[in-house]
């Protein structure tokens, strides 16, 4: 109870907690910007007639999707810099030190892991496009560019959009896992402050704080949807 | 006009066409009639380019193409290709309209892309077009909104914004509601009348006996009797066409 009664104990809790909020925000802006056009490419990938191309993306995906993020967090910031060291030690017997910065490397593997997701979403809206409409632009002398860029990417973006829209609050969600790298997201920011002053009210701050965010995104996506709404 | 010669079509070990010719002259109807699975559609997908022809060659107005040399299909280089591949409209069952586009969208769509289009020119011939298949008051709606019938008007006013020289139609009727068909089968007739040059697929033998001017039975992959309505569906002379004639009247 003694948030209530201690306004300035209120107030520099929440301002913590913000501060841990920045870090989940940087970390969940940042992992879209880069793995939303990653998992075009890896879509690209995994549907070219090249076989090895389709090969690297499958083992891409495999990974990506079948191992835990956390896992593949902390292999990031912990295995990567051992496996760099020993390469560099075949070169030079006394190797320089080699560490990831955290928030890179929290940020680097979200986006590795979220572009795998990201293609197969992709790669099932553009298989779900109708054969007859590739063949009507055909017949009509599209161009494959026009028949792409015209005809079949517009109705695969409205048919991503709830499933993409699912992954991006998935996200939010998923960065509370970066504290296995003790990177000091607001999850991370309210155990702390549940531990220091046993009380729960920090817990309870946190869900309101995800809840915001994830409520804010729901409106945003059902906004988008809606604008796509003058066709079925 | 059009010249098919020998055509040859294999899906793996199947072969759907085994050497099929068909000519059709300026201002023709020509209505290929048979039993399912029989390559009328395979046909027309070879001329239109959506499958590629074992063997065989296709002259539209005097000039190749496609023809296959040594089992490999030649095409003229890609312009040449492109611009006597215009000379083909094709309507097909399921229609195929962009959902995403309005009704003169799906118009426009097409002849805007050449470079040198006049813009407002397009859309008069389309509105036009829109106004001859009954449907001007839809330009602005979505395809969703159009029933059977009108989507499949729509998507003949689709082909004819390019202005083809052959339309092409792969059984036009047969994804409609009984009491739809009358409209678009209208529809065909008016373009008739007006010496559109057509290939008709179909199943409604009441139509092609009215509009084709040449009625064209094919089984098997192979085309068994060629002829005016009269003898084809009237009085064939062979017994494949009779069977099937008499299959039809007895249902």
């Amino acid at each position: 109870m003694k948030y209530f009664t201690d306004i300035d104990r209120l107030v520099s809790l929440l301002r913590e907690m913000l501060s841990g909020t920045l870090v989940t925000l940087e970390v969940w802006a940042l992992t879209l910007l880069f793995a939303l056009p990653l998992g075009l490419l890896i879509c690209q990938m995994r549907m070219s007639k090249n076989g090895f191309a389709r090969g690297v993306a499958r083992v891409y995906i495999f990974y990506f999707r079948g191992s835990p993020l956390m896992l593949q967090l902390l292999f990031m910031f912990f295995g990567v810099p051992i496996i760099v060291k020993n390469i560099l030690s075949l070169f030079n017997p006394t190797p320089p030190a080699f560490t990831l910065d955290r928030t890179f490397a929290a940020i680097l593997a979200f986006i590795l892991n979220y572009a795998a997701y990201f293609a197969e979403i992709y790669r099932g809206g553009i298989q779900s496009i109708p054969r007859g409409q590739y063949e009507a632009a055909h017949v009509l002398g599209l161009s494959n560019k026009v028949t792409f860029f015209k005809i079949i990417l517009p109705q695969v973006v409205k048919r991503i959009i709830p499933p993409i829209g699912n992954e991006v609050i998935t996200l939010v969600k998923d960065t509370a896992l970066v504290y296995v790298i003790a990177l000091q997201d607001m999850l991370f920011k309210a155990k702390a402050a549940v531990n220091r002053d046993v009380s729960v009210m920090p817990f309870v701050i946190a869900a309101i704080f995800y809840l915001v965010m994830t409520g804010v995104l729901t409106h945003l996506l059902e906004r988008i949807e809606r604008k796509f709404d003058y066709y079925k | 006009m059009l010249s098919a010669v020998n055509i040859h079509k294999r899906f793996g070990r199947l072969e759907v066409l085994k050497g099929v010719d068909l000519s059709v002259n300026k201002g023709d109807v020509v209505a290929i009639i048979g039993p399912s699975g029989s390559g009328k559609s395979t046909l027309l997908r070879c001329i239109n380019l959506l499958e590629e022809a074992d063997e065989g060659s296709l002259m539209i107005d005097g000039e190749y193409l496609f023809r296959v040399e040594n089992g490999k299909i030649i095409y003229p280089e890609p312009a040449e290709k492109h611009r006597i591949r215009k000379k083909l409209g094709l309507v097909f069952q399921e229609f195929h309209l962009f959902p995403h586009l309005s009704v003169m969208q799906n118009l426009t769509l097409a002849p805007m892309q050449d470079e040198n289009a006049d813009k407002e020119a397009i859309e008069e011939n389309c509105r036009n077009l829109l106004k001859k298949v009954g449907l001007l008051d839809k330009a602005k709606n979505y395809p969703f909104e159009l029933s059977g019938g009108q989507k499949q008007r729509v998507a003949i006013a689709r082909a004819m914004a390019l202005n083809p020289e052959i339309l092409c139609f792969d059984e036009p009727t047969s994804a409609l509601d009984p009491e739809l068909t009358g409209e678009v089968l209208r529809t065909i007739k008016q373009l008739a009348e007006e010496h559109m040059t057509m290939i008709v697929v179909t199943h409604e033998m009441g139509f092609a006996g009215e509009v084709a001017k040449e009625v064209v039975f094919m089984d098997d992959g192979v085309i068994v009797e060629r002829g005016t309505p009269d003898e084809v569906l009237r009085n064939p002379s062979q017994q494949r066409t009779r069977d099937f004639m008499s299959k039809l009247l007895s249902i």
